[in-house]
């Protein structure tokens, strides 16, 4: 029943990996909680989803909301983000941070904003960060009809940065 | 220092060994404060005394401190025991005052924000260690290189499972309005106290004289009392009741420049009903992330209200025919400052807004 649900948040096109997810949760669901952060950055936004496997299996959405950096040529305005990231990081306490990768260069590539936040979510980071490409975003099914739309995709790294994390 | 206790007196001339240029200072509460010099590196550190009975609990304020790591929590730089009533912690010396300061000058929008954000770093680590502050005020963060540091840590207290402790007795207008009637507090009450403080930060009027909060009735009511302690205990009976209400702040006592979505925003982290109000640091952290990039850079300079984006600075200066209107003037590159033509004078948000 437990694995069932997590199998129902994200589905994953790749059988190997799901059911070494699934093997993974199972042992998880008696030992211990998992908190993963997941991001994505939109122009001068920083959105994060925090997931939480539970103890019984289940997962759920205990925090999401978004930052904005401000001037990005601003000492204290990139001062004043690390903080905001600093809060994010000691309340939120993920023990694995996901986030929607976006190429550093070519046409897609991010622009200055994103690229600054990405690096000081990387230098600050307790806990190691997962890159998670386009293609794995769009792999993960998982969605939470009470968040916004704009909130999906980084509800989607964190799913996808835990599956990975226990294949 | 000759009215300190013995005890203390003792310690100071064991400590003179290391340390001189001692300097009483009157505002430390629950105990004594104590300014001086390292001889060896002249570092300015304060030495707090303080004294608790025995037992367990007796040392939690610098266990506390020490344990927090943030670069917005005062750090400890030495404690010790010196008699079974008495103890030390030393920390570095604040010479920048404290945050009471800070809001008397007025500052600028961005640099409240700024404190107001490492304030709540500061308590997002108090709560990283399941410990809740209690008595968040602008009394009880000092600054230090231009940075809050969170400093009085008499009142933290660990939670339990459960995550609720009792309410702090300190500091009646900081209290969360639900801990008056529950005597409960948890998280939430120090969201409530940073709330205060950002609004105090950012321009919001907030007396720290209870007979502020009087209505014409009650003040008839409280100038029949002669007794002193039954007038300070009516006075905290209408703090408590304007809390539980919703009505110690007001928002109308904003500068114009702090707009409706930041007015949104705080009416959200100080909300009077704690399940209205943001549940989490990180949330509150969040929320001014958003004020920081919706509102310019507005200050005071006395009356002259000032805005500067890059080589320009304009202000808005009150019309000399003291008609309560402001006009507009420019400097670019530093240059005189002339009036902008093809504007009115007007009512200082009506300028607000168009610049």
């Amino acid at each position: 029943m437990q694995v069932l649900r997590v199998q129902a948040i994200c589905h994953s096109h790749n059988d190997d990996l799901l059911a070494s997810y699934q093997r993974c949760c199972v042992l998880i669901i008696t030992e211990t909680v998992m908190r993963v952060l997941g991001i994505e950055f939109a122009g001068s936004k920083l959105y994060y989803v925090v997931i939480e496997l539970q103890d019984d299996g289940s997962l759920i959405v205990s925090n999401a909301n978004k930052l904005v950096i401000g001037e990005t040529r601003s000492r204290d305005s990139l001062i004043a983000f690390q903080n905001a990231v600093s809060i994010l990081f000691n309340s939120t306490k993920p023990e694995l941070v996901g986030i929607k990768a976006k190429p550093e260069s070519g046409q897609m590539m991010a622009g200055a904003a994103a690229l600054k936040m990405e690096g000081i979510i990387l230098a600050n980071s307790p806990c190691s960060v997962d890159f998670v490409s386009g293609a794995r975003i769009n792999a993960c099914t998982a969605a939470d009809d009470k968040l916004h739309a704009y909130l999906q995709p980084a509800l989607k790294a964190a799913h996808a940065a835990l599956a990975k994390r226990m294949a | 220092m000759d009215d300190l206790p013995e005890v203390l007196q003792a310690a100071i001339d064991a400590l003179s060994e290391h340390y001189d240029s001692f300097e009483r200072n009157d505002r430390g509460a629950n105990g004594y404060l104590v300014f001086a010099r390292n001889k060896v590196t002249d570092a300015q550190i304060a030495i707090k005394f303080y004294a608790g009975a025995p037992g367990e609990t007796r040392h939690d304020e610098p266990k506390q401190l020490s344990a927090i790591r943030s670069g917005n929590v005062l750090p400890i730089l030495d404690a010790r025991n010196i008699s079974d009533e008495w103890g030390y912690f030393i920390t570095p010396r604040c010479f920048e005052g404290d945050v009471d300061d800070l809001i008397a000058t007025q500052p600028s929008v961005l640099s409240a924000i700024d404190v107001a954000l490492g304030i709540c770093n500061g308590v997002s680590a108090v709560h990283k260690m399941k410990m809740v502050h209690r008595d968040l005020k602008p009394g009880n963060i000092v600054l230090l290189h231009g940075a809050p540091q969170i400093a009085d840590f008499g009142s933290v207290r660990q939670l339990n499972e459960t995550g609720i402790v009792s309410a702090s007795q300190h500091s009646v207008l900081f209290r969360p309005p639900e801990s008056f009637a529950s005597g409960q507090y948890n998280e939430q009450g120090d969201i409530y106290q940073l709330g205060l403080v950002t609004y105090q930060l950012l321009g919001g009027a907030l007396s720290y004289d209870g007979e502020h909060y009087l209505t014409p009735q009650q003040r008839k009511n409280y100038l029949a009392i002669t007794d002193q302690v039954d007038k300070s205990m009516f006075l905290d009976g209408v703090i408590r009741d304007s809390a539980e209400r919703g009505r110690l702040l007001d928002f109308k006592s904003f500068p114009p420049w702090i707009n409706g979505s930041a007015k949104r925003l705080l009416r959200s982290i100080v909300h009077p009903d704690p399940t209205q109000r943001m549940v989490t640091v990180a949330d509150v952290g969040a929320a001014l992330t958003q004020i920081r990039a919706s509102m310019a850079n507005w200050s005071w300079d006395g009356d002259t209200a000032r805005l500067i984006t890059g080589d320009r600075t304009i202000e808005l200066r009150p019309s000399p025919d003291e008609s309560a209107t402001y006009e507009p003037y420019l400097s670019k590159n530093g240059g005189a400052f002339r009036r902008v033509p093809n504007f009115e004078a007007a009512a200082l948000s009506v300028l607000v807004a168009k610049f």
